[in-house]
């Protein structure tokens, strides 16, 4: 009863001169600020993870080739890309990473061997890229010497091609997920040939050929292989963030040719993140300018005490006892601060949502861990840092 | 519990303060059990002795140990529990919340340590006959009523000491009778040593000690 009581004094001493219409804007600061950071983040974070959902090349790579002409056709101009051009796309400041695409030079064959589709054998293109340009856990792209089994990424087409087959002989069409279960042979070499089993791990939009791990292009080539010369047709690029302009100025400069919904979402890709980012810094500075007029509000608040703090101190309350007061005080605000940006948040996400997938673009997959996360981050540290403050003032008065 | 001064001279009395008192820059000890009177005209370092004590200066030379401990090195934690436990003070400018109600002055010192009920906190105003003021904001009474609620708020806590600066200044004589017999009536019963510091008047009492500063 006494401690309640002392509390209630304490509080009638502390909170006598308060300014609530500083206080208002401090803790209103806060919550715009940090509504456009959760947003801006969660967006920031959704566009990267979204991009790699369904598709498993890296949503920054692009593969670039030079545009077929009646001039390359008839060999009067060159179509691949000499080791010269490879270094100097290498040393471009915006350019993150270059490397070759490897096509096979070897007899292929893919063939079903499941009955759940209908037997089928085909010649096929493959390729092969550095498995950091997949979005995939390195332990699935994975194929060492002796192993049996192959893992591989189909292009979307093939599907397109399977399902439309399918269709025709009256069977079901196949989903992606039952189609990484259906069992595929590939057939290397014409005499003497080795079969493998082809493990379907992912799809691709943005490769039109079956993509092998390197070192399984590697053993082909080695054991199998024309020996003739391959030259390199096309590059993989990875475009450092928020550069892919001056990556699509570079294409219509060089007169390359790269897939259109590659150039698409990396543009729409880097512009998003560029708004999204400035979005993020813009916040930021208001979460940073609300927290510094919050712990100056506080600070004036300390000041306008001074006298009464001195004699609390001096009757022997404790600092800590004095702070607590604070710190509650400044708790309710914060409580009532977060529902509201959980609540306007989970509001805001919902439309935003609705209007991008009205217009076609499909980002739905809310991620409230990623949202209540991010704001504790920040919650915690604001809050931290205001207790700090509090305490340092208190303890001058000591 | 023992106050010990070893050769103190406070800073800003430096130049004004010969040394031919009893006080500033000799070795004096102050024991609980002892009643010791500080007797010294204006301006001659009685509030400074009072605020030194209290830890709330530390501008000066020498060693001032309270129990055998620096005043220096004691935390600012210790400092509190002192104050609340041990050492009690009836500071010059009596150091009252004015916009706090007579009970709510008194009770947020007893609240830190429960000593007395309310009962007995009213039978002390009743004794100093300011009973009436119970829920009249400090800042409305007169001075010598406000002196009043800070020696019973004086009274609300254990301690080994209390330190007491002019503590009947604006008292006239019938309540300086009472409030010294109220006091002294305490302090023998809870065991507390007292240190008053005065401008000349020794109160009709026996003093263990007396110290005259110069």
């Amino acid at each position: 009863m006494g401690q309640k009581n002392s509390n209630r004094i304490i509080s009638k001493i502390l909170f006598a001169n308060q300014d609530k219409k500083q206080l208002f804007f401090a803790f209103f600061g806060v919550l715009i600020g940090f509504i456009f950071i959760s947003i801006s983040i969660h967006y920031l974070i959704l566009i990267s993870q979204k991009s790699a959902s369904n598709e498993m090349l890296d949503a920054s790579a692009i593969t670039i080739q030079k545009q077929v002409t009646s001039s390359n056709t008839l060999s009067l101009a060159n179509h691949t890309f000499s080791n010269d051009e490879i270094e100097f796309y290498k040393k471009l400041s915006f350019l993150e990473k270059v490397v070759k695409v490897e096509n096979n030079d070897f007899s292929i064959e893919l063939q079903s061997n499941d009955p759940l589709v209908p037997y089928f054998r085909s010649d096929i293109f493959i390729q092969s890229i550095p498995s950091d340009f997949l979005d995939v856990e390195s332990k699935f792209w994975m194929w060492n010497e002796g192993d049996h089994r192959v893992p591989i990424i189909l292009p979307r087409d093939f599907i397109y091609m399977m399902n439309n087959f399918l269709s025709s002989s009256n069977l079901p069409q196949l989903s992606d997920d039952i189609l990484k279960d259906v069992k595929f042979q590939i057939k290397l070499g014409n005499e003497n040939p080795v079969f493998f089993e082809a493990k379907i791990i992912g799809f691709t939009n943005e490769i039109s050929s079956i993509l092998v791990p390197e070192s399984f292009m590697n053993f082909g080539s080695t054991h199998f292989g024309l020996k003739t010369h391959t030259s390199c047709t096309q590059l993989m690029i990875k475009s450092k963030k928020g550069k892919f302009g001056l990556v699509e100025e570079l294409i219509a400069r060089n007169h390359l040719e790269v897939k259109k919904n590659q150039l698409i979402e990396g543009k729409l890709k880097s512009i998003l993140t560029i708004i999204l980012s400035s979005l993020t810094f813009i916040s930021l500075v208001v979460v940073l300018v609300s927290m510094i007029v919050l712990i100056q509000y506080l600070q004036l608040l300390i000041t306008r005490n001074t006298y009464e703090i001195r004699t609390m101190l001096r009757l022997g309350v404790l600092i800590k006892t004095i702070v607590i007061h604070f710190v509650k005080y400044i708790f309710w605000g914060f409580l009532i601060v977060i529902s509201m940006i959980i609540i306007i948040d989970l509001i805001s996400i919902k439309y935003i949502n609705k209007v991008l997938n009205s217009a076609g673009f499909n980002l739905s997959e809310t991620n409230y861990f990623l949202i209540i996360s991010v704001l504790s981050v920040l919650f915690i540290s604001v809050f931290i840092s205001t207790v700090i403050s509090v305490y340092r003032f208190v303890q001058n008065e000591f | 519990m023992i106050i010990e001064f070893q050769n103190v001279i406070p800073n800003p009395l430096k130049h004004e303060l010969s040394c031919s008192g009893e006080l500033w820059g000799k070795s004096v000890s102050f024991h609980s059990e002892e009643n010791t009177l500080i007797d010294a005209h204006s301006g001659k370092g009685k509030s400074t002795f009072t605020s030194l004590v209290a830890g709330l200066r530390f501008d000066f030379e020498g060693n001032i140990l309270i129990d055998s401990k620096k005043l220096q090195t004691i935390s600012k934690n210790e400092w509190s529990e002192l104050r609340k436990n041990k050492l009690s003070f009836i500071f010059q400018d009596l150091q009252l919340f004015e916009n706090l109600t007579v009970k709510d002055n008194l009770l947020i010192k007893n609240n830190l340590t429960d000593f007395k009920t309310e009962k007995e906190i009213k039978y002390l105003l009743e004794f100093l006959g300011i009973d009436t003021k119970w829920r009249q904001f400090c800042g409305t009474l007169s001075l010598g009523q406000q002196q009043r609620v800070a020696i019973i708020r004086s009274l609300l806590q254990p301690a080994a000491f209390l330190i007491m600066d002019e503590p009947f200044s604006h008292l006239d004589e019938v309540n300086t009778q009472n409030a010294f017999i109220m006091i002294q009536k305490h302090c023998s019963e809870n065991n507390i040593g007292t240190i008053l510091t005065t401008l000349g008047q020794n109160y009709h009492a026996q003093w263990d000690k007396r110290i005259q500063i110069a």
